[in-house]
């Protein structure tokens, strides 16, 4: 039986220690849960994974570079034609931004589902309900507790991808790649705090948990891998490697005319990629960290005037997760035929 | 024995159908192989009259040498390109579940005990269920093919020549086999597992690692690239470590061995056009043997795992 200690009098209204407590449990809780350690095992993992497949693409780059020139050289030539690779840190971090696109979700899908389920399974959320908590305390208990759990995860992720790029690569980040490092991060915590609350949400709409998971997981995939692969299939220029326009060597201006032609299709195209929260933080995410090259070294306002729609729609599901989760939470009818 | 086991086949193919949640994976499933013909010949359509707008386009610039056009000769199965990446993203989760479910069940509800109380045998019960199992996948994969086929009379220009439908049959009963390996990996971790969410979590980081960190490591490619089939169309490693890994990974990657035997007979490239069927299966029999191998090791360890389980002394956590 899970005990929270909670304190009296009882109030209708949030109470700060109440929701400190709840959230303390939830950290606790969530560390000696073998599912998300073993997940966060995981990610780091893909992390590492993800780091050495990009630095062993960036010799690779070199390696082309230097036997192309030395090529050139023993025809005569310079070389100037060729552009040298250049190592930006921050591009690395591809594979660990889409990695934490489907296992961060991944993630937040368990925590959202541990939250829940613990207290249904254990009857304790009734015994909570009839003890001096106000509901507000308890979801923003709910919520504090795992978004530091969340942040506590990111930064073990920063933590590692800096020492990898530092001491290992030995490269020195930039004050604004710092800054553009943390705030990717705080996307990815939105990201993958929306996911927490979808699950919240489901575990509480289901009777049956573990169905309320499966259905999660349908919801992910969705979201995260099918939507976004029909937007991507469907793009024109992906239909032949190396790009479409690029094999008829038309200029941008030529190949944005003949794109307008075709609005409809290149509207409802887009309308799929719009409707994941994955496209948006995955935009928001790489045009921050200069992955999408033409936002490499730009500052953040730049940046900001082009993604602001995106940053607008992340944090929108984000609130829109949490209200839903509230709202259900909130309701006696709902908690009762599913409790 | 034989009443026992089709008793059991039967149980199992009932439960299965009134699973809402399986329900749901399922019309996810059906839904996108409708949708992958659809979006498979609107991208055609869509493509060739962006060919000809180019061509007016370069021809307006005054560009005299025009390039040819990419797309001639796409063969008409190449619109079912992208039922591979729905068989490695919704096919595999949906069996994983089907396999996780079939024996998760029978724990949560103790009817296991129920049933072993009675004189039946640990082998005939398991047996029964892959034999469940194994024809619930069948029938799902023979629908698709059929919706596949009947949604390609529905299309201009798209109808398939005899070649192409034992071709298209065959891609999928490839498939069947692959996503047969996941429904045994869900069975065997609903067997060994003491915890409903971990019994569901460790085969889906299993087919992580499968559909994305393998094909990672022997291509260099990022993990979201290859869901674009026209990515793993064409991947080579470049480099002493992605070469070293292809070598020494690919071989035994079987979702590379299915991808390479899937696009040959889905004619995904040129080279694999009207190859007849049996120079495709010759061609790719190591990726055929491969999957074959994986299904038996698979399906023994769950065999033996349950053989192995005990009965009585069972406790099931959510």
């Amino acid at each position: 039986m899970h005990s929270y200690g909670m304190p009296s009098p009882m109030t209708k209204s949030m109470n700060n220690r109440a929701v400190w407590i709840i959230a303390k449990k939830e950290y606790s809780d969530a560390i000696k849960n073998v599912l998300f350690v073993t997940l966060v095992v995981f990610l780091l993992f893909l992390t590492a994974v993800s780091l050495l497949v990009a630095g062993f693409n960036f010799q690779s780059q070199v390696a082309q570079y230097n036997a192309a020139i030395a090529q050139l050289h023993a025809l005569g030539q310079t070389g100037a034609v060729l552009e040298k690779p250049q190592y930006f840190p921050l591009q690395m971090l591809r594979g660990t931004i889409e990695y934490l696109e489907i296992i961060g979700a991944i993630i937040g899908i368990i925590l959202g589902y541990i939250s829940i389920a613990k207290e249904k399974g254990n009857n304790t959320l009734q015994l909570l309900l009839s003890r001096p908590v106000s509901k507000l305390s308890f979801i923003f208990g709910k919520i504090l507790g795992n978004s530091l759990l969340l942040a506590s995860l990111l930064g073990l992720i920063v933590l590692f991808i800096m020492i990898a790029i530092t001491g290992v690569g030995h490269v020195v980040f930039l004050p604004l790649e710092l800054v553009k490092l943390f705030l990717a991060f705080i996307f990815s915590y939105i990201y993958l705090m929306f996911f927490y609350s979808l699950s919240a949400l489901l575990s509480l709409l289901f009777k049956n948990l573990p169905n309320a998971l499966i259905v999660g997981f349908v919801i992910w995939l969705l979201i995260v891998l099918v939507i976004p692969q029909i937007g991507d299939t469907m793009d024109p220029d992906n239909q032949i490697p190396g790009g479409f326009f690029n094999s008829m060597h038309m200029t941008k201006t030529q190949q944005q005319g003949v794109i307008t032609k075709f609005k409809t299709y290149e509207t409802l195209r887009n309308a799929l990629e719009e409707s994941s929260v994955e496209k948006h933080y995955e935009r928001l995410a790489f045009a921050t960290l200069g992955i999408k090259t033409m936002y490499n070294d730009k500052n953040l306002s730049v940046i900001f005037q082009d993604k602001w729609g995106d940053l607008v729609w992340i944090i929108g599901y984000y609130t829109g997760g949490i209200l839903l989760s509230f709202a259900v939470f909130s309701n006696k009818r709902i908690l009762e035929r599913t409790t | 024995m034989a009443k026992q086991l089709s008793a059991i086949v039967a149980n199992e193919l009932r439960v299965l159908i009134r699973e809402r949640t399986f329900i749901l994976l399922l019309g996810v499933f059906l839904l996108m192989t409708l949708f992958s013909s659809y979006i498979g010949w609107t991208t055609k359509t869509t493509i060739l009259a962006i060919y000809k707008a180019s061509v007016l386009s370069l021809q307006h610039a005054g560009v005299t040498q025009i390039p040819p056009n990419p797309f001639i000769g796409i063969p008409a199965l190449a619109i079912f390109r992208n039922m591979i990446i729905y068989i490695f993203l919704i096919g595999s989760l949906m069996a994983i579940v089907m396999g996780h479910r079939a024996f998760i069940r029978e724990r949560k509800s103790r009817v296991i005990q129920l049933i072993f109380s009675k004189p039946v045998e640990k082998k005939t019960f398991i047996l029964g269920k892959i034999i469940g199992i194994t024809i619930a996948l069948f029938s799902i994969v023979l629908i698709t093919f059929l919706i596949s086929v009947i949604s390609s009379y529905f299309i201009p220009h798209q109808q398939l020549s005899l070649l192409e439908t034992e071709k298209l049959a065959l891609f999928y009963f490839v498939s069947f086999f692959y996503m047969l390996i996941f429904a045994m990996i869900g069975l065997w971790a609903a067997i060994v597992f003491d915890t409903e969410s971990l019994a569901l979590l460790v085969p889906v980081i299993v087919w992580i690692a499968v559909t994305f960190i393998f094909p990672e490591l022997t291509t260099g490619q990022n993990p979201v690239a290859l869901l674009n089939p026209t990515n793993i169309a064409v991947v080579t490693p470049t480099g002493p470590f992605f070469t070293l890994m292809h070598t020494a990974l690919a071989p035994i990657s079987i979702e590379q061995q299915y991808t390479a035997l899937a696009q040959s007979l889905l004619e995904t490239q040129k080279q694999f056009q009207s190859l007849p069927l049996s120079t495709t299966i010759i061609k790719n029999a190591s990726s055929v043997l491969l999957l074959l191998l994986y299904y038996l090791l698979v399906m023994v360890l769950s065999f033996y795992a349950f053989v192995r389980y005990a009965v009585t002394n069972d406790k099931i956590y959510e």
